[in-house]
């Protein structure tokens, strides 16, 4: 048998970046690297990345397939190795949910509903506004789901969410559709979404960790 | 305290017209090195326009100078500390003076340990997947560590002949592997010129923009040889 072209580093533990957060659960298809990425995000704490695990978790039937998609979740940024494991905070999942939407705008607002547009938890907006964003961000999705497949057939869009922009395309409100599994969450925010901060990892994982069936 | 930033090339340094402000695209193209407005309200709303638009547009460096200076004079230290991030990874190791000069007469704002940071990476520039504590970069990747999952594997970091090694890899097509190969030789001997030749050439012919901005990462602080072709390296992948 070759020797395989990679090894895992020692005393590591795995965790997705907040890019990989956002890739696990920009699209409900099932591939090996978002099926690795939503195990990881499935457990309690990060694990250390021990071979016959991560075989189990993506499927990927040998060694250097394991390692070889391990490498390229690197290379994309998707994966890091921490010195520590670590655990979501013990804060109850409201609560957390609700202090880590803070992180994701400017003005520290933001709404997160299901998929019939049922608030899970809201951040910095009132009663009266979260359900006009509520049935917004819905309507959205509607659109979504009507015209999806046709802007990927004719335009080659991957679409990842929708929002009212200003003269140069960026967007002054906007909604992500979040996968995880079967369900779809909606998440509103107004002004520039901040995806790239560990906030946004801690709340897909503790949304994977809640919603994942 | 404003006047450091007046920009004296400008003929007509008037201030904008804040009632059309609702969309700062709308605006022409403002040249000051710090935009000029009355309102704070405004001010702070044409920061965070500057924000959005240096993650539109990373190499436009008039957008990083005023975002720069707007920040410092709104006196937001964690606001101003992200446009510098923001700047050091857009800049990478290049424009040593640019950066000087950007820096020199706003540093005083910022916090001691923010201060030790930016002279840490003020030569070597910033990798987008640099740890770096703070929300209010637009670039930066947000990862939590900087330690690898995985790496080459023993045999591969003590080949004896890593160039003849990685060319075969190259043939094939295994061009991650190649890239590991001469990285590693590259970091044990970052003098060695033909393997300097052939990573950079790897990292043009396959686009690998990111390995390269990691790579002069991994090599901050050591003597490099070949300087012209890493900044013809960073130039071409940075256009293409």
């Amino acid at each position: 048998m070759a020797i395989a072209e990679f090894q895992f580093a020692d005393n590591i533990y795995l965790s997705p970046t907040p890019s990989g957060a956002f890739y696990a659960i920009s699209s409900p298809a099932k591939e090996p690297m978002r099926t690795l990425l939503l195990a990881l995000l499935r457990q309690e704490e990060s694990q250390q990345p021990i071979t016959n695990k991560l075989i189990e978790w993506t499927g990927v039937d040998d060694i250097e397939g394991v390692l070889s998609l391990v490498q390229q979740a690197q290379s994309l940024a998707w994966i890091e190795g921490l010195e520590e494991p670590i655990t979501l905070p013990d804060s109850g999942f409201a609560t957390m949910v609700e202090i880590l939407l803070e992180s994701l705008s400017n003005s520290g607002k933001a709404l997160l509903v299901d998929g019939s547009g049922c608030t899970i938890a809201c951040s910095g907006f009132d009663d009266e506004t979260a359900e006009m964003l509520s049935a917004f961000s819905t309507d959205l999705i509607a659109v979504q789901d009507r015209h999806e497949k046709r802007l990927k057939k004719y335009f080659g869009l991957n679409i990842h969410g929708w929002g009212a922009v200003d003269s140069s395309g960026s967007s002054r409100i906007g909604t992500w559709p979040i996968y995880i599994g079967d369900k779809r969450l909606l998440l509103t925010i107004p002004g520039e979404p901040r995806f790239n901060c560990p906030e946004f990892t801690l709340l897909i994982w503790s949304l994977v960790r809640r919603y994942f069936v | 305290m404003g006047s450091i930033f007046v920009n004296t090339a400008t003929p007509d340094n008037q201030p904008l017209t804040e009632e059309y402000l609702s969309d700062p695209n709308l605006l022409p193209a403002i040249k000051y090195l710090l935009p000029k407005l009355k309102s704070k309200d405004k001010q702070i709303a044409y920061a965070e326009f500057l924000a959005r638009k240096v993650k539109r547009h990373p190499k436009n460096l008039n957008i990083h100078t005023q975002r720069i200076n707007l920040n410092y004079y709104l006196e937001n230290e964690e606001a101003y500390f992200g446009a510098l991030i923001d700047l050091l990874i857009a800049l990478g190791p290049k424009a040593i003076e640019l950066k000087k000069s950007i820096l020199r007469p706003t540093y005083g704002i910022l916090t001691k340990e923010h201060r030790v940071f930016i002279k840490k990476y003020l030569h070597s520039g910033i990798s987008p997947t640099l740890s770096i504590n703070t929300k209010e970069s637009r670039l930066s990747q947000g990862l939590s560590s900087t330690s690898s999952v995985i790496i080459g594997n023993s045999d591969q970091k003590n080949i004896k002949q890593p160039l003849p090694t990685a060319r075969k890899k190259i043939t094939k097509g295994d061009y991650q592997a190649a890239q590991t190969i001469l990285e590693n030789a590259l970091e044990q001997n970052p003098d060695d010129e033909e393997i300097t030749y052939e990573l950079l050439e790897l990292y043009l012919n396959k686009n690998m923009i990111n390995a390269f901005t990691s790579m002069t990462t991994r090599l901050q602080g050591k003597t490099l040889t070949a300087q012209k072709k890493w900044l013809e390296t960073e130039k071409r992948l940075s256009k293409s």
